[in-house]
Formats: structure tokens, C-alpha cells, sequence
């Protein structure tokens, strides 16, 4: 269980999150979405323990998130940073040495399914070839928690159906996963629950098949009703 | 922490082998002109080239271990190390210790180039040398093995001293600065004001250590050098557990 | 599978699978995939798969035995009567859609027969 208490940050005078409360259970996949700037990608650090919030505190399982948690919390940024010395293999290596989660096996599938070869120097590959790798490293480790920030960014649509049906298969009872992503529309059936935030604050948390059978809206249509400034078209 | 080393090392590798392989061809240098008579001029040569690989290339070493730190506090890299459980401690005490161990291993091998060079030496040119260590015996000192090895493990102690120094100025720069313009000459600004003061503290010291031998002296200075490095180390340590965002 | 996003995921899945018993791809007395097989097939949240099973389960389509996985109910009757529900529900979507265009009863069934 993850739970963000009256979490804060500011950087340098500006802030960025403010006072954000909430809790995620396991067994669930969450959607955190709102517009660029909104905080998104900075609680999903603050939750990985990259940084310390401002004031409230984030908690796994009862434990205040740090260097101990990040064995079982799985963070997935969305910019490339592996080392460029480094080969695909090399990668697989590095988070078998400091993960004892890491699955290599399930390593070599995603990334034959996603045609990386493992002897492919990261310093040559493209972008979307990156992203690809990014995501293949992150969904074999077998965690608690995965942040996908930006999972779908840059990757073709067969790979994209890949990622799906691995962020599928990862969901167990005790396991949550939080994906952020701006294509709100290939998030519709596989969310639960979605997270809006906008401008650092929490707007609505929406369990998706209840708004559906509610109010009959989609979760693209709850996004631009919340964010659209002039309250979003009429169906 | 094992593998934190590993990776440390696999970071710096290139830059030693080109150093590693600096000193081969001029030992090569040095050997050939020590036997064959023709080749006179190759070992100066050689002797030249391994110090100024020694100096150099330790210092290269040394530099492109900073610059490394940098990159891991300041772009997007640092996910590397720390998305994994280990502490700021752990993180940065691998990389002291990459350089403690690599320093070691360079004096190592410096100093037993150079004794058995210097033993050629006095083989091949005899007068030459024992010219040399009468001038050094009149100053109370003489050019042996074991004196080698005790200046060149002070001055390796001290530099270890130096990059931890570098290490703690580049931690405090990402804690504080981190992303400002500028930052990596902060970083440098820090270094400067930083090694001035701990000069002048260390040089404070001299008077009070009393004029033993040389032996005696250079372990002090090995103990000073020591504490000083791990008081860096520890606030380095410190600087990124607690206070450092990536 | 396209899913139509405003309406429940759990439903439109329930439908397809209720189809496929009235057109005979799924028989009677058949073992159904798991809720985490049918995630995959259907790139749904596992949640919602169970959903899927549990509301079937409440119509009566299919029942999950322990330890065994989830099957279509034995029942002879059953897809007569699953074909006449969602026939119903067709029906009446139809017919509300051509009242909404100013049919009358009588018209629409013209044009029914026109059909073939």
C-alpha cells in the first residue's frame, strides 16, 4: 500500500505539488494524469525516493519511502538514462547486480518481443528503440510498485500492445501500478482508478468502470471535462 | 557494495588502460636503451615518459573520476545509482574506494618500475648513480627502493586526499546548485576555496610534527592525509543521503 | 476487441462471450479462460475480467468452480434463452432509434420486411 500524506514540494520559490493526499492499494492500476507541469512526474520521484518532498511524507506500507523501499518500488522515468558504454545486456546485467526482483528471463522475452537485439550498444540506439529497452527493464523486475512515467511515449503500436499486455500480466493482489500518460484514449480499459491532478493539487479520483455505469462518460471525456478551461464539449 | 565497485571500476577502465599502456611502451623505451648499446638515447626516453605517464596519467585518472561523479549527481545518469537500495554513503564510499584501490595499484606498479629501473641503473652507469647518492647523503637522504615507495605512497595518499576533496566540492554543488547555470563552475569555485583551507590547516601541522625520519614523518603525513580523506568522505556521504534531489 | 469507452468495459466483454455461447463458438459445459487469460485476450484490466465473470455468474450464464476455473453453465435451454435476450435488447434499441427518426410501428415493420 502507498500512501502520499500531505505531500508537498517546491523548488526554488515555485511549487509544485501542494498538500496532495492520497492512497493506493494494491491490486490496482492507477492512471495519474493531468497536463504537462501539473506535478505528475514529481510525485512519482518523490514516491521512488529520487527526492525528498518539502513538507508530508509518502509511505509504503507504513514505512517512510527511502533507500530501503527502493527494492521494491519500480521506477520507470520518462527520459532515457542508462549508461552509453553500456550493451542492452550490459543493462540486464546492471539490474540483475542491484535487483534482486529482476527477472532476466522475462528480460530476454520482452525484448525479443519488442525485436531489441541484446548486443546493441545503448549509445546507437534510437529513441523509440530506448524507450522500448527502458520499459522492458523496468516491467521484468517483479515489484511491488511500479511509476510508469510515460510508458507508451515514443514506442511503435505493436510494441505499445506489448507494454499493455505486460503491465497486464505484472497486476497481481499485492502488486499497484501508476501509469502516467497523455494518450488518455489507450488507457481506457486497462485503468481502474484515475488520479487528476492539476496545478500541484488533487481535482478527482474516479474508479473508471463507475463513471462509465454512472455518468456514462469515458475517462477521455472525465479528462477534458476537468482540464478543458471552457468545460469541454457536450456530447 | 561490491557491485557498486564493479561498476566503478567498469567506469574508469578505459582511461586506465590507455595509462597502463603509456607506461608498457616506455618501460619498453627505458629497457631497450639500458641493453642495447646502440639505443642510448631510449632510456632517458623511457624514464621521462614513465613519470610524466606516473604524473599525468594519475592525474587524468584522478580528474576523469570527478567529472564522472558530476555526471552521476547532475544529469539524468544519477537514476543509475539511485533508483537501486544503496545509501549516499555506500554510493559514494565505492567510488573513494574505485580510487583508493586504483592509486594503490598504481604506486604499485610505479614503484616497482621504478625500483627495478633504478637497479638497472646503477648497473648500466654505476658512477652515474653513486655520483647521485652521494650529493642526496649529504642532505640526509638516499635514492632507494624503499624510499620510492614511501614518497610515492605519500604523495598517492594525498591525492586520494584531493579527489575526495573534488568529491565532497561536486556533492555540494548538486545539493545546492543543482541545475543553476553555471553549476559545474561552482562546483570548481568550491574545490579552490576548499583546498586552500585545508592546505593551510595541513601546512599548519608541519611545524608540529617534530623532524623525525623520514620514515616516521611519512607515516604521520599518511595518518593526516587518511583522516582528512575520510572526514571528506564522510560529509560527502552525508551531503548525498540527506540533502541531494536528482 | 473496440470498446465503445463511455459505456462499462465488464459489459461489452459479458456480451461478446454471451454471443459467442448463442453462436455456438462456446458450448455449453465449456471451461471458459481464466479472468487473467481473459485480461490478454480482451488487453482489459485483470479487475475487470473477474467483473465480467462475476456479473455472468448473476445471470446465470456461468458458474466457477473452486480450484477449477470459471464454465458455461450446463444448461440445454440456456442458449435459446441468452439468444432471446439479446435479441430483445437489440429489438428495442432498434426500435427506439427509428421512433427517434418519426417511424411509426407499422412503417418499421414495412421496412423489416423489405429486409430479408
Amino acid at each position: 500500500m502507498l500512501e502520499s500524506r500531505n505531500v508537498s514540494k517546491s523548488f526554488y520559490g515555485k511549487t509544485v505539488l501542494n498538500g496532495v493526499t492520497f492512497t493506493l492499494e494494491p491490486g490496482k492500476i492507477y492512471a495519474l494524469l493531468g497536463p504537462n507541469g501539473s506535478g505528475k512526474t514529481t510525485w512519482m520521484k518523490l514516491a521512488a525516493s529520487l527526492m525528498k518532498p518539502s513538507a508530508g511524507e509518502i509511505l509504503y506500507n507504513g514505512e517512510s519511502v527511502g533507500v530501503q523501499t527502493r527494492a521494491d518500488i519500480a521506477y520507470m522515468s520518462t527520459e532515457p538514462f542508462f549508461y552509453s558504454w553500456m550493451t542492452i545486456a550490459d543493462v540486464g546485467k546492471y539490474y540483475a547486480d542491484f535487483f534482486d526482483d529482476f527477472d532476466p528471463d522475462r528480460f530476454r522475452t520482452l525484448l525479443s518481443k519488442m525485436e531489441l537485439p541484446q548486443n546493441l550498444k545503448v549509445r546507437t540506439l534510437s529513441s523509440g528503440m530506448a524507450a522500448k529497452l527502458k520499459i522492458a527493464a523496468t516491467m521484468a523486475r517483479k515489484a511491488k510498485i511500479y511509476l510508469l512515467d510515460e510508458p507508451f511515449n515514443g514506442i511503435d503500436l505493436i510494441a505499445r500492445d506489448q507494454i499493455t499486455e505486460s503491465i497486464i500480466t505484472s497486476l497481481s493482489p499485492e502488486v499497484t501500478l501508476v501509469l502516467s500518460s497523455h494518450l488518455v484514449e489507450e488507457l481506457e480499459s486497462i485503468v481502474d482508478t484515475s488520479i487528476f491532478i492539476k496545478d500541484g493539487n488533487i481535482v478527482s479520483i474516479c474508479d473508471i468502470e463507475d463513471l462509465r455505469t454512472t455518468e456514462g462518460k469515458s475517462l477521455a471525456e472525465k479528462y477534458r471535462e476537468i482540464y478543458f478551461a471552457n468545460g469541454g464539449n457536450e456530447k | 557494495m561490491k557491485n557498486l565497485l564493479k561498476y566503478e571500476f567498469r567506469k574508469s577502465r578505459s582511461g586506465k588502460l590507455i595509462v597502463f599502456l603509456a607506461a608498457m611502451v616506455f618501460e619498453l623505451c627505458f629497457l631497450l636503451g639500458i641493453f642495447l648499446p646502440e639505443a642510448e638515447s631510449l632510456w632517458v626516453i623511457g624514464m621521462m615518459g614513465l613519470v610524466l605517464t606516473a604524473s599525468f596519467g594519475i592525474f587524468m585518472i584522478g580528474l576523469l573520476s570527478v567529472v564522472n561523479l558530476h555526471s552521476d549527481l547532475n544529469t539524468k545518469q544519477s537514476y543509475m545509482l539511485f533508483m537501486t537500495p544503496n545509501s549516499g554513503y555506500k554510493i559514494i564510499g565505492a567510488k573513494v574506494l574505485e580510487n583508493g584501490i586504483s592509486l594503490f595499484a598504481s604506486g604499485l606498479l610505479f614503484g616497482l618500475l621504478a625500483s627495478a629501473d633504478l637497479v638497472l641503473m646503477a648497473a648500466r652507469e654505476g658512477d652515474l648513480m653513486s655520483m647521485i647518492n652521494t650529493v642526496l647523503n649529504n642532505f640526509g637522504m638516499s635514492l632507494g627502493p624503499k624510499q620510492i615507495f614511501w614518497a610515492i605512497a605519500v604523495v598517492l595518499l594525498s591525492w586520494l586526499t584531493t579527489i575526495t576533496m573534488a568529491f565532497f566540492s561536486v556533492t555540494l554543488q548538486a545539493a545546492v546548485f543543482n541545475g543553476r547555470r553555471f553549476s559545474a563552475l561552482l562546483g570548481i569555485v568550491i574545490f579552490i576555496a576548499l583546498n586552500m583551507i585545508v592546505s593551510a590547516l595541513i601546512h599548519s601541522l608541519n611545524g608540529l610534527i617534530p623532524d623525525a625520519s623520514a620514515y616516521v614523518s611519512s607515516v604521520v603525513w599518511m595518518i593526516v592525509f587518511a583522516a582528512v580523506t575520510a572526514v571528506l568522505y564522510f560529509l560527502s556521504g552525508w551531503i548525498t543521503e540527506t540533502k541531494l534531489s536528482v | 476487441m473496440k470498446f465503445e469507452a463511455t459505456a462499462p468495459i465488464y459489459l461489452q466483454v459479458g456480451d461478446a462471450i454471451k454471443k459467442d455461447i448463442v453462436t455456438g463458438r462456446v458450448k455449453p459445459g465449456e471451461k471458459l479462460p481464466s479472468a487473467r487469460e481473459l485480461a490478454i485476450q480482451y488487453t482489459i484490466n485483470p479487475n475487470t475480467a473477474a467483473r465480467v465473470y462475476r456479473n455472468l455468474e448473476q445471470e446465470g450464464i456461468c458458474a466457477t468452480r473452486r480450484g477449477m476455473g470459471t464454465y458455461v453453465v450446463e444448461d440445454s435451454k440456456l442458449i435459446g434463452k441468452v439468444r432471446m435476450e439479446m435479441a430483445q435488447h437489440l429489438v428495442l434499441h432498434f426500435v427506439s432509434n427509428m421512433k427517434e427518426l418519426g417511424f411509426s410501428g407499422e412503417e418499421i415493420r414495412d421496412l423489416i420486411k423489405e429486409e430479408k
